[in-house]
């Protein structure tokens, strides 16, 4: 089953309208697919700035992940198929069939173990794919999706050069070697070519600077690669690039989880700069799960305050779009325009 | 005292099968400056015995999740201000809590004054408490309990607004006069009967009726008794200008809507439980939209509606059948629309509907009781001066409307808006309290509905001049001396205060009703901050208004009490004189409609007039 995930930078970045016209597309091609996603979407007002929202319209036999209020509120004819275990502020989340079409809001699992769960439940179903909706700029739960479609736009930023750049870091990040290793690791480790273990570290919370002292204490000549598997902040990796120079010998492999965590770690270009010197100083960046950017979205749009309300209020998309375009190895869209969703839809289920 | 790793909360004293009941709480004021609404949680918390740790506010959200980590926490509890951007602050700190794997433990929780259900979801939170939330709702989420429904707001109660009172006279020289105008009033009408009293007995025996020839008879005598325009409408579907059927997509939008409307988390607008109940007027001529409007005002904590109908209504006799709209003010009085009004709205939510208005009294209150409404709304004399119909007319109708109240057990609401044509209070309350005998004779229970707003012969006469408290509150002294009735205030409350400013107007009415409250009156009647201004449908945000203005203005009172000048006393003595003295005046008169036209209860240089609808419609019943 092909997971796809539709993940935003910020809040009104296209996520929904993205996810609205990937939905329409396959059920044009009567595709039979599942749908959920990790926050709530598909209201008809925005729940913080007040702005009407695109409405998701699902057709009969696709799959839903959503909570229990919200299929108070569904227009369509639906069927439950499974109530899981998983639970939101809006309830259990439940799997159901579209029986007749009909509008939808989405509030599915909100942790990636959760997800997880949930997906295994719509594997079980035979579906073909599931796109997971994003909510604002929430990564975290994404780590477990194979494919993202990163939606950005004037909400985050009306400055298109800051969007491009931050593109070409969020795309940089997901580059990385693919290293198998445990899947459900405890610790911080360090093997030697061999694979045989040289030095381990206690898992914490976060993997900080502090931590990068402790790691390069048990760093011996022969250590050729590092797992981390828990959140690393931008500071650790900074720390580590600094010490990385004067690190010999060179052609050690950091091991993160999954690119999300090289996300999370702190603002993208500051990331990308911290994880290249590492690059430059001889270390490969390597995930455990490595993900795939499908795809990137950009959307002119974004809420103006004036007077204590939210108006609509729009950049030059055609200059966004190209910019963007130029900054990244994906293709990029503005789903708005005329044959983006088909391209989009056949670009990413070909 | 400090519990475990300088926890906050009860500790060492606890058993090991309490210590492990407990829940261990991080509280984070994940804001630069504000923590107030945290310390109240993480207090209260402890209080409860629950092990929390308040951390200071502005702290890097790296430092919060390894604290989080170090703790092993239930839950981890977050408030911040919501503005544009911090929604996304608020989504990364739960993304490093899930990467961190702190949320495999631990449960993370939003509290902030714009947090919805909705809110929390969006941005991943396992649960989110807003600024209807109470401290007992958190408490027992944390501690795993279902709250009671009534403590979490959801138990709405139908209160009984005249159960309570034994309709005893303290006042003897009025019982006596009342006894006997009222006496007469009965003596008169006996052997006498209208159209509308004959409609309704008919309509009576149609709703009864299972015989279709039976049926088609009464049902040509009762198109005998109406006017041209009701049975084009009733027989041949040719309806007046403007109205038309409700449609089956209106019906199947209004299913939708109440479908997925549930007032899951109605508010109390009452901060306890003496303060009035609060009713507001549905009337917007469909009866889709006033549902909507309905359901709506149930989620801010109304009480009950009073249906309005139609003027054009008023002036016809018979009543069109099925459930109809029409582009006009009021709402058309028919058992279909009745019916759909009461099974929409909730069952703890009282339903008024007026019934002194014109030609068809008897027949309204039938089809209330038939519907499941509460109660209905006769005045005998208002319904002369004020609404327009002929006083023997109204006294025969009023008098078969009572006998109907008394039959379905609803109360009836006395409203005494004659005032507002000019008539002087003490006239206006003699009006009133000749009905609240009235109904006692016949078995039904009365609601005294003084005005309490400004009026035209108030502004004349001066007795407002230093403020709104004293002749308002000297309205209800002067009833209480007299007899031990419900008071239902209204109509509505604040009315000619009000202005085209919202907050003015929400102001002027939460100001009434924190009087009301504090005289201890048992319904008010309130109006939307654009009823006078709307030129059109009223609409929802200003019934809002008023509710919310309201509320806050319960809250505000709680159990104190406005205190009035020395004035009340004095209006209260003179009030109370003159209607002693109105009333030997109207029993000096043979009849109750004598009295109308001699002007003894509204005059017409008070500005009322006796009504002409239905004159010379009454006559004897046939042996």
């Amino acid at each position: 089953m092909h997971i796809i995930g539709i993940v935003g930078t910020a809040k009104n970045t296209g996520k929904t309208t993205t996810l609205a016209a990937l939905i329409d597309e396959a059920g044009r091609r009567r595709a039979r697919i599942g749908v959920t996603g990790i926050g709530y979407d598909g209201e008809e007002i925005d729940t913080i700035t007040g702005l009407p929202k695109p409405r998701l319209m699902l057709q009969a036999g696709t799959i839903v992940a959503t909570s229990e209020q919200c299929l108070l509120a569904t227009s369509a004819g639906y069927a439950v198929i499974k109530e899981t275990d998983a639970r939101t502020a809006l309830g259990r989340v439940v799997i159901v069939e579209i029986l007749t079409p009909g509008l939808m809001v989405l509030a599915g699992p909100n942790t990636k173990r959760l997800l997880s769960v949930v997906l295994d439940d719509m594997e079980a179903l035979g579906l073909g794919a599931v796109f997971v909706d994003g909510s604002l700029n929430r990564i975290a739960a994404m780590s477990v999706v194979e494919t993202m479609v990163f939606t950005t736009g004037a909400s985050h930023s009306t400055e298109i050069s800051f969007l491009s750049e931050e593109a070409h870091a969020i795309r940089g990040m997901f580059i990385g070697a693919e290293c198998a290793g445990d899947p459900f690791p405890q610790r911080i480790t360090v093997t030697d070519t061999s694979g045989v273990e040289t030095g381990t570290l206690a898992l914490r919370s976060l993997f900080d600077a502090e931590d990068t002292s402790r790691l390069l204490a048990v760093l011996t000549d022969t250590a050729a690669r590092i797992d981390i598997p828990n959140m690393v902040t931008l500071e650790a990796l900074e720390c580590l690039a600094l010490h990385a120079a004067s690190l010999k010998p060179k052609g050690r492999t950091l091991v993160l989880a999954d690119p999300t965590i090289a996300l999370l770690a702190g603002e993208p270009r500051a990331t990308l700069r911290a994880m290249r010197a590492l690059s430059a100083h001889g270390f490969t960046i390597g995930y455990r799960h490595s993900i795939t950017v499908g795809a990137m979205t950009v959307n002119p749009f974004y809420p103006s305050q004036r007077d204590h309300v939210f108006v609509p209020a729009y950049i030059d998309g055609d200059t966004l779009l190209r910019t963007v375009s130029g900054a990244v190895d994906v293709p990029v869209f503005n789903i708005k325009d005329n044959g983006a969703a088909v391209a989009l839809y056949e670009h990413l289920m070909p | 005292m400090n519990g475990p790793a300088g926890l906050h909360g009860r500790g060492p004293e606890l058993t090991d099968k309490e210590l492990s009941a407990m829940a261990k709480i991080l509280c984070v004021p994940l804001d630069p400056v504000h923590d107030v609404g945290i310390k109240i949680i993480n207090a209260e918390l402890a209080k409860h015995g629950h092990q929390t740790l308040l951390l200071q506010p502005d702290l890097p959200m790296e430092t919060i999740v390894k604290r989080a980590a170090e703790g092993e926490y239930d839950f981890i509890m977050v408030s911040r201000t919501l503005g544009y951007g911090v929604a996304e602050l608020l989504a990364r700190f739960t993304d490093l809590l899930d990467a961190a794997g702190i949320r495999e433990r631990s449960k993370v929780v939003i509290g902030g004054k714009p947090v919805t259900p909705e809110l929390a979801a969006e941005l991943g939170y396992d649960k989110g408490f807003g600024a209807q939330s109470t401290i007992d709702e958190v408490i027992a989420y944390v501690e795993g309990r279902e709250l009671p429904k009534e403590a979490a707001g959801y138990t709405r109660t139908r209160r009984d607004i005249a159960g309570k009172y034994s309709y005893k006279f303290f006042d003897k020289e009025i019982e006596s006069l009342l006894d006997s105008i009222c006496d007469k009033l009965l003596a008169w009408a006996d052997g006498k009967t209208s159209p509308g009293v004959e409609r309704m007995k008919l309509r009576d025996a149609m709703l009864r009726e299972t015989n279709p020839a039976t049926f088609a008879d009464l049902r040509a005598r009762y198109n005998a008794l109406c006017d041209r325009t009701i049975t084009d409408a009733n027989e041949h579907k040719i309806l007046p200008k403007g109205v038309r059927v409700v449609s089956a997509g209106e019906r199947e939008a209004l299913a939708t809507f109440l479908g997925t409307s549930t007032p899951y988390q109605p508010v109390r607008i009452q901060h306890n439980d003496a303060q009035p109940v609060v009713f507001k007027f549905l009337g917007s001529g469909c009866p889709v939209m006033d549902i909507t409007h309905g359901k709506i005002c149930e989620r801010w904590g109304i009480n009950g509606f009073l249906i309005i109908n139609p003027s054009w209504e008023a002036r016809y006799e018979g009543l069109i059948e099925g459930c109809l709209t029409h582009e006009n003010d009021g709402t058309i009085t028919s058992l279909e629309n009745i019916r759909l009004m009461r099974e929409s709205l909730d069952e703890s939510t009282l339903l008024t509907v007026r019934a002194h208005r014109g030609l068809n009294t008897p027949e309204t209150v039938l089809l209330a009781g038939e519907a499941g409404a509460n109660l209905s709304k006769i005045d005998l004399v208002y319904g002369s001066l004020g609404a327009g119909t002929d006083p023997e007319r109204i006294s025969v109708d009023g008098i078969e409307a009572m006998r109907l109240c008394a039959r379905y057990g609803m109360a009836f609401d006395i409203p005494g808006n004659d005032e507002l044509s000019g008539v002087p209070s003490w006239k206006t309350l003699a009006g009133l309290l000749i009905n609240v005998m009235l109904g006692k004779k016949l078995g039904a229970k009365a609601i005294l509905k003084p005005l309490f707003c400004y009026g035209p012969h108030i502004v004349l006469n001066g007795q407002m001049k230093q403020n709104f408290v004293d002749y308002n509150t000297a309205k209800i002294y002067a009833l209480r001396h007299i007899v031990d009735c419900p008071i239902w205030p209204g109509e509505p409350i604040a009315f000619m205060t009000q202005s085209e400013e919202r907050i003015q107007s929400a102001n002027t009415t939460s100001y009434h009703a924190a009087l009301a409250a504090t005289l201890g009156v048992d319904a008010i009647t309130i109006a939307s901050t654009d009823e006078a201004y709307s030129r059109g449908p009223i609409c929802i945000t200003s019934r809002i208004d008023t509710i919310r203005a309201v509320t806050d203005a319960f809250r505000f009172m709680g159990d104190a009490q406005i205190a009035p000048s020395a004035m009340a006393g004095v209006y209260t003595d003179e009030i109370l004189t003159k209607i002693r003295e109105v009333l030997r005046e109207v029993e000096a008169k043979p009849t109750l409609h004598d009295a109308i036209y001699a002007g003894l209860l509204g005059s017409e240089e008070d500005g009322a007039y006796p009504g002409k609808f239905g004159s010379g419609t009454v006559t004897h019943l046939k042996e």
